[in-house]
């Protein structure tokens, strides 16, 4: 992978093979548990919490598992950031974006991911400009826990990025 | 005696393929997305700092595309409850997300999902399933569908050392 590029201004400004800053990520049980709460409310009805290994720790701890993990729905929330945070504004956001996204292994408490990424392809096609990124987030041991890709719409001088077409 | 739960598991044999529910509405609430970026970790101020987003020119500040998951959700459990099932009681580890977005999310807008299992298939020795949902904004203009994998049966005690 190439080293990482400042973060472009425009969709010019972007080349194939720019790597994006690596981040990183030292994985706390509060992070699970905060985003627990996030993505499953704690209300009295809410089926989605019993019995959940993201959230009840005693249920994970009996799991396949041995403790609490990470929902990959907060890998996918970090690589968007990486994304979002290395692209032209607006650009994950203006619509228009796809995402996919492999979890081969799970994320553990006190694991530290590295999220790094590559620009593989640039189209313009109808009018858009899009990027292609090929995303990944290693643990500390350097197994894969994501791996895919992030397409995003590169919004265009002058556009309200984030009102669509 | 005690109460025993005769309620059947949602196993991978009983799943079958159009498993639904009714449509949903959901809010995209401006206290969910600060909620969403102060545990995520995804904490671009254009989420959040207007002034900022418009600095860097956008309309207004942006909401997050991983709040699909949240204004979207795959309501799953209300899938199996409607089928008179209820959630297998083992981890069931997300695989695999696909997502794509034909419109941004817009703070304040109602976001209607329709869920249902969209797919079934085995690799290596594992069953898994796949929940489709479609989403469209209260104009009625699709603003996402997207694709949410789980192995369902045949995850590995392996798994606990990996």
């Amino acid at each position: 992978m190439s080293t990482a590029a400042a973060s472009p201004a425009r969709f010019e400004d972007i080349r194939v093979g720019d790597g994006l800053p690596r981040q990183t990520w030292t994985v706390a049980k509060e992070d699970i548990e905060a985003f627990g709460d996030f993505l499953y409310p704690a209300t009295a009805q809410n089926p989605e919490r019993r019995g959940n290994p993201h959230i009840d720790e005693e249920y994970a701890r009996q799991s396949i598992y041995g403790g609490l993990f990470v929902d990959g729905n907060q890998t996918v929330a970090l690589l968007c950031r990486m994304a979002t945070d290395w692209l032209p504004p607006g650009s994950l956001v203006c619509g228009f974006s796809e995402v996919d996204v492999k979890f081969p292994n799970p994320v553990r408490v006190a694991d530290v991911i590295a999220f790094s990424g590559e620009v593989s392809a640039k189209t313009t096609e109808g009018g858009r400009d899009r990027v292609r990124l090929e995303v990944l987030a290693q643990n500390q041991a350097g197994k894969a826990v994501a791996v895919g890709a992030i397409c995003a719409c590169v919004p265009r001088g002058g556009e309200m990025n984030n009102q669509g077409a | 005696m005690a109460n025993e739960d005769t309620t059947p598991v949602y196993e991978w044999a009983v799943a079958e393929v159009g498993d639904s529910v009714p449509p949903a509405d959901i809010k995209v609430d401006p206290d969910r997305i600060a909620l969403y970026v102060k545990t995520s970790g995804d904490d671009n101020p254009i989420y959040t700092d207007e002034a900022f987003a418009r600095s860097k020119g956008l309309d207004g500040t942006a909401v997050p595309i991983a709040m699909a998951m949240r204004v979207a959700p795959t309501r799953r459990s209300v899938i199996m409850k409607e089928k008179g099932c209820k959630h297998p009681v083992r981890p069931t580890p997300f695989a695999r997300w696909q997502c794509e977005f034909f419109a941004p999310l817009k703070a304040g807008e109602l976001i209607t999902s329709e869920s249902q299992l969209g797919e079934k298939f085995e690799k290596r020795a594992r069953k898994y399933v796949v929940w489709h949902v479609k989403a469209r904004n209260e104009r009625g203009e699709p603003v996402l569908e997207y694709r949410s994998t789980n192995c369902w049966e045949g995850a590995k005690p392996e798994d606990r050392k990996r």
